[in-house]
């Protein structure tokens, strides 16, 4: 019961930063026209159109969502939350959970939105999946993104001085999801360890991937190794956010 | 008598005025090195590689790199003109608080600014600078500086929040870069339409910043 009444009131925290909300939304919309503006785009149209878009969401808006975050573990501790927080019978790590979880509801519900409205174009012409794959998108393409780039932002955010780690969070994120191959920088594209949904948008919806695979199309397994791999980054990135937060000093 | 009182009184004006562009330089000084700081570093990443790389894979290279000052612009502008929390204090004083934002942002735009300008002088020079077109190539540098740092002037302004104006200042810069720049592809108007949208937004920002009930409710309301 506490745990769901913290939930609800941390969604309710989060609900309140309307200004978070409304900067989202034309966010997403950007990158919705780069989907469709995109030479590789297969229309919004079928099944391809929304695996893609939902892949287009996820490299371009969260290279704004890891500009945004570097106070999430930190901002507490600046205004003496924490103090009001570790006084509660929850351990820390639930509540700074329920923070992740509010940061992640703002982020994905207007790539969501827009989702799920070419979804419901679709399923009015006769696509009767469209909705359920809209929601599979939105929950094992751009969810594992989205808290990836806040991971990202948050343990930078608690390791160095603000602004260093949102520039640098932004460009850790840029690596992450584009890639050319005229600069010789490694890269995790191509390969199952790819963060921005190629493996399992092959492997799980049988979609042409951004980035061509190094070493065959990929298949339902790397799907899942993708996922699991994912899932492991989140963890770990997290996990230090909130080591690192416990050890730095209150800054006013 | 009252003539050499004015002229003391000017002095005393344009003195205090400085001393005040003084106290905001020394609190920001550390973040107005970073556009210079940047524009050394991509310069030598320039330098190094003319002569191990052929110049359109460079620029190729410089066409990612030099995106980065327009990013650091963006989040710089929302770190110095949110989360200051004595509004009240400077609103109680014949100083006022828009003055504060504003000296800020010019700072750190002028800083931005001039740190471009260089980048320019030193890329177009090695001609590595990525679809140059001559001098006028430099609008495009400080064009986009420029239309980021007023936008991002009037979210603050609007929102008073340091995650929202990143966020917008990452979408703005989105919107500039990949979905504006790529379809107009003349520099001048390239440059032209988004800085009188973005002079009019820093305008409106300006009008907002100076009512100064609005000012203290919103860092009440915090």
């Amino acid at each position: 019961m506490r745990i769901l009444s913290l939930v609800r009131i941390t969604l309710l925290m989060f609900y309140r930063r309307k200004a978070l909300w409304i900067a989202s939304i034309p966010l997403a919309l950007f990158a919705l026209f780069l989907a469709y503006a995109s030479p590789m785009s297969p229309g919004f149209s079928n099944i391809d159109g929304l695996v893609f878009t939902g892949q287009v969401l996820a490299m371009f808006t969260p290279l704004a969502y890891a500009a945004s975050f570097s106070d999430l573990m930190t901002a507490g501790r600046r205004t003496g939350m924490d103090e009001l927080e570790s006084t509660s019978p929850l351990p820390m790590a639930v509540i700074r959970s329920a923070h992740v979880l509010g940061a992640w509801v703002i982020c994905i519900s207007s790539s969501l939105l827009f989702l799920v409205l070419i979804a419901v174009h679709q399923a009015i012409n006769g696509n009767g999946k469209a909705i359920l794959v809209a929601l599979a998108v939105a929950l094992v393409i751009l969810a594992p993104s989205i808290l990836i780039a806040i991971g990202i932002s948050a343990l930078l955010g608690a390791l160095l001085p603000t602004i260093v780690a949102r520039i640098l969070a932004v460009l850790v994120w840029a690596w992450l999801a584009f890639y050319t191959p005229l600069l010789p920088l490694p890269t995790l594209n191509g390969g199952p360890l790819a963060v921005i949904g190629d493996p399992i948008a092959q492997g799980w919806f049988h979609t042409d991937p951004v980035y061509a695979p190094a070493n065959g199309p990929f298949t339902f397994q790397s799907g899942v190794i993708s996922l699991l791999w994912q899932v492991c980054i989140i963890l770990l990135l997290f996990t230090g956010a909130n080591i690192a937060s416990n050890h730095i000093k209150a800054r006013i | 008598m009252s003539g050499s009182s004015r002229g003391q009184n000017q002095i005393w004006g344009r003195w205090t005025r400085l001393a005040f562009i003084g106290i905001q330089l020394k609190r920001l000084y550390r973040l107005v090195l970073l556009p210079f700081i940047l524009t050394a570093g991509i310069l030598f990443v320039g330098s190094l590689l003319e002569g191990i790389w052929s110049p359109g894979r460079i620029r190729l290279v410089m066409m990612a790199l030099t995106q980065v000052p327009v990013i650091a612009t963006g989040l710089s502008t929302a770190f110095v003109l949110n989360g200051d929390p004595i509004v009240e204090l400077a609103e109680s004083t014949p100083t006022g608080w828009r003055k504060v934002q504003v000296t800020r942002l010019l700072i750190i735009t002028g800083a931005f600014l001039a740190a471009a300008g260089l980048l320019f002088i030193g890329l177009h020079m090695m001609r590595l600078w990525p679809r140059d077109m001559g001098w006028v190539s430099i609008i495009t540098p400080v064009g986009s500086i420029f239309i980021v740092s007023c936008l991002v002037f009037l979210i603050a302004v609007l929102t008073t929040s340091m995650p929202t104006s990143s966020l917008a200042s990452i979408a703005i810069w989105l919107f500039l870069c990949f979905i504006w720049d790529p379809y107009i592809t003349d520099p001048v108007r390239q440059r032209l339409i988004p800085l009188f949208v973005a002079a009019a937004g820093a305008i409106f920002g300006w009008n907002m910043c100076g009512d100064t009930e609005r000012n203290v409710l919103k860092v009440a309301a915090l």
